[in-house]
Formats: structure tokens, C-alpha cells, sequence
């Protein structure tokens, strides 16, 4: 049909290209977002660019859809006998004439144009046989090729059509998707403010860690320090003691004392020697 | 202590990070999350409160000392850090719930603009099927205007005067007019 002559080639943009009317423009939603996106997209854009809006066209309540149903466009022939007579001819002469009905009518049919001369058999006639060995020999021999050729395109053409269709069909299903996503997405948007908030709560609290370490850390210190004078204090005193004590006795030690003492420990030293 | 101490993460960081999977705002919630996790890091890198001191061990200190040191520090409290910046995040919670607000009207109504198109074209007959004329009718979007925009035969946009030629069409016809060709 026409319409595929509109979306011919598989470009589908060339077409959308060609023009757009003014007056299928639904009304831009006002004081949103989507009034830039639609501005941007749909009123500014070059005809070519615009989005491909559809329109729901409802038929009028006269249309008969039941006797007279939308007609479907025939893609492929109807069955033929001998290649090009219609099925549907021995089907309407079988009930008048039977099985051999139609050959009777046609042979006959070309027995009288013989014998009346409407048909002349002059010195043509051989090539009407020729012409059709030739046909015979072309359709066996190319048929198949020749037909797939033209099938092939239609199918092709019918693809692109559907094709398209279904992708437009299945955009709209990924922008719902998509949308939902968003929304769904967009509610985790106060936890955000709650880790904010908390991010708050979590610096003041290590500044409070801080300052109680620091006051633990300072008091430990000076009681160390405490302790530690302490120590020294008492080791200085023990070893002072010590020192005075030491110097009393040698100092209370005369020299006679000495000389005695000395004595004392020779004769010690002859007594061991003795006994060795 | 004026404030309620921090003592436990209520944010659901595993949910926030499947929301987040494909969001192409990945990389500043990664970001956003590591600053975060520095923040608790600090906060756990000290005790809940300082270690008790000792106080036996210190028996050798002589009472005097080691009695005024206990007295004071058990009688001083650590002051806890004035939050002067948490209402901030209230006030701003409040300013982005009607902005998500606003996102989320703008999501329902594109879907049920997505809605509306796509049961036009569940309703559109096969287009292989149509005549030009039901064609036009369906999508309109490809029906010439030839009245609000007029093209150049053959009506692909190669063949169509682009921003730049119209510009350079209107400073030669300025040049005319001041008679400079």
C-alpha cells in the first residue's frame, strides 16, 4: 500500500523528516520539568527531529465492523492451476460440469475459435508453441529464483514496517520502566539527608572522644610523674642513708683498732697455712 | 550533654547501594559513602569512653595528691562538642522532600503519557495494512504542513536550507538592501 511507499528503503527517518502538523500537538503540562524537555524536543524541534506522536483515530458509530471487517491486504496469490488460472474458476464451473468440466469448456472454447478462423492458423502459429516452450523453460529454470526475489523484498518491507512499530511500542515500555526506576531510586533520597545528618552527629562525637582521651591521657601523665618522683625521692634517701652510714663506721675505726685487726688476720693466715 | 550521642549508623548502606547500582550518580554516592566511612573511621578509632584509671597502683603518691587528682577528675565532666550544624540537614531534608516531590510527579505523569501512546499504538492497526490516508490519520507526525512549514521538493532534509545557509540568505539580502553587491 501507500503507506509502505512512505516508509520505503528502511529509513524511517527520511519520512519522519517530511512534515509535521501543528495542530496534533497535545498541550505542554505547565510549571514541570517536562515543559523544557517537551519545548526542547517537540515544539523547537526541526520537523524531522520531532517525536512520532500517534493519534487514536476511532471509527464512527455507523462503521458496520461485523458485514464489512477491515480489509487485510493479500500478500501472497490465491492458489492457480497451470501457473496462472485461478483455483477459484474450476471450483465455480465443477458443479456445473464436473471434474473434466473447465478443460471440456476451454478446449472447446479453442476448437471453435480454430473452426470458425477467429484464430487463423497461419505460419505464426509455431511460434505461439515456441513462445511458450520458452516461458515453460524460464519458469523451471529461474522460477524460484524470480519469485523469492520479489517475496523476499515484500517480506522486507513488511518487516521494516513491523518492526518499526514494535520498537516505538517497546520504547515507551522502557521509558515506563525507566520512570518507575527513578521514582524508586528518588525515595532513597531522605536516607541521604539521614547519613548527612549523622555525618554531623559522627564528627562531634569524635571530637568528643578526643577531648575525653586527651583529659584521660594528661591526668595519667601527671600521676605517672607523681609516682615516678616518688621513686627517685625514696631510691636518693636509701642510697644517702647508705653512703652515711658507711662513712660513720669508717670514720669510728682507729688505728689501733686496725693494727689489731691486721694482727688478728695474719695469725689467722698461719694457722690455715699450718693445718695445710 | 545537650545533644543525643552518636552510638550506632541507622542508615541502610547495602539498600542505598543497590539503588544506586546503575544510577549514573554512582560515582559521587561512592564518594559521598567513603566520606562518610572516614567519619566513622575517626569516630572508631577512640574508645566509647576513656579507660578507668587505677587508682591502687598510684598508692606510693601521697594521699593529699592522689585525693585532689581523684576528686577533680572525677567531678570534671568532658564537654561534649555544641551541634550547631545538624538543623541545617532538617531544614534541607525538608527542601528536597518537594523536590523529589516534584521528580516523582514529573516520572508518573511521563508514564502516563508513555501509557496513553502506547495504548494508541496497541489500538493502531498493522501499518502494512493501511491505506495513506489512515496513515496520516494514525501518526500524524508524518502528514505534510504545507502551510506553517513549507519544504523544498523532494522533502528530505538534504534538500533543505539548514540554519547556517538561512543565515548566510539573510546577510546577503542585508548586503542588497544597502546596496553593497
Amino acid at each position: 500500500m501507500l503507506a509502505r511507499q512512505l516508509l520505503r528503503a528502511g529509513n524511517l527517518r527520511h519520512t519522519s523528516r517530511v512534515f509535521s502538523s501543528s495542530q496534533v500537538t497535545p498541550p505542554a503540562p505547565s510549571q514541570s520539568p517536562l515543559e523544557a524537555a517537551y519545548k526542547k524536543y517537540v515544539v523547537d524541534a526541526k520537523p524531522w527531529e520531532k517525536p512520532v506522536i500517534p493519534v487514536m483515530v476511532t471509527e464512527g458509530p455507523e462503521r458496520d465492523e461485523k458485514n464489512f471487517p477491515r480489509p487485510t491486504i493479500k500478500l501472497h496469490a490465491d492458489p492457480c492451476r497451470f501457473l496462472f488460472i485461478p483455483e477459484s474458476w474450476f471450483d465455480m464451473l465443477y458443479n456445473k460440469l464436473g471434474v473434466t468440466g473447465p478443460y471440456t469448456l476451454g478446449g472447446g472454447y479453442i476448437m471453435y475459435l480454430f473452426s470458425k478462423e477467429i484464430w487463423v492458423m497461419d505460419h505464426d502459429l509455431p511460434y505461439v508453441a515456441c513462445l511458450f516452450t520458452v516461458l515453460a523453460g524460464t519458469y523451471y529454470k529461474y522460477g524460484d529464483l524470480i519469485a523469492r526475489y520479489f517475496i523476499d523484498n515484500m517480506e522486507r518491507e513488511e518487516n521494516i514496517m513491523k518492526n518499526w512499530k514494535l520498537k516505538n511500542m517497546q520504547a515507551h515500555e522502557d521509558n515506563i520502566k525507566m520512570f518507575e526506576k527513578e521514582i524508586w531510586r528518588s525515595e532513597s533520597q531522605k536516607e541521604i539527608f539521614v547519613a548527612k545528618k549523622e555525618n554531623v552527629l559522627m564528627q562531634l562525637e569524635a571530637e568528643y572522644r578526643r577531648r575525653a582521651n586527651e583529659v584521660y591521657q594528661q591526668v595519667k601523665r601527671r600521676l605517672d610523674y607523681q609516682l615516678q618522683i616518688q621513686t627517685i625521692d625514696r631510691r636518693i634517701a636509701h642510697k644517702h642513708m647508705v653512703n652515711w652510714i658507711i662513712d660513720n663506721v669508717k670514720k669510728s675505726i682507729t688505728p689501733q683498732q686496725e693494727k689489731e685487726s691486721l694482727k688478728k688476720c695474719f695469725a689467722d693466715l698461719q694457722s690455715l697455712a699450718a693445718k695445710a | 550533654m545537650a545533644t543525643k550521642r552518636f552510638l550506632k549508623s541507622s542508615v541502610n548502606w547495602a539498600a542505598l547501594a543497590e539503588r544506586m547500582a546503575d544510577s549514573p550518580q554512582k560515582p559521587e554516592f561512592l564518594a559521598f559513602k567513603a566520606k562518610c566511612d572516614s567519619y566513622f573511621q575517626k569516630v572508631a578509632a577512640l574508645p566509647d569512653e576513656p579507660p578507668k584509671i587505677d587508682w591502687k597502683q598510684y598508692k606510693s603518691v601521697s594521699p593529699e595528691i592522689l585525693d585532689s587528682f581523684q576528686k577533680q577528675y572525677e567531678s570534671f565532666k568532658v564537654p561534649y562538642p555544641e551541634d550547631k550544624y545538624s538543623h541545617i540537614y532538617d531544614s534541607a531534608a525538608e527542601e528536597s522532600k518537594v523536590t523529589v516531590e516534584k521528580f516523582q510527579a514529573f516520572c508518573r505523569l511521563g508514564i502516563s503519557r508513555a501509557n496513553e501512546h502506547l495504548a494508541i499504538w496497541k489500538a493502531m492497526p498493522p501499518i502494512e495494512s493501511m491505506s495513506l490516508g489512515e496513515f496520516g490519520e494514525w501518526l500524524p507526525t508524518f502528514l505534510p504542513d504545507f502551510v506553517e512549514r513549507p519544504t523544498f521538493w523532494p522533502h528530505t532534509p538534504e534538500f533543505q536550507l539548514t540554519e547556517q545557509d538561512e543565515e548566510e540568505w539573510r546577510q546577503k539580502l542585508a548586503g542588497i538592501e544597502k546596496g553593497e553587491h
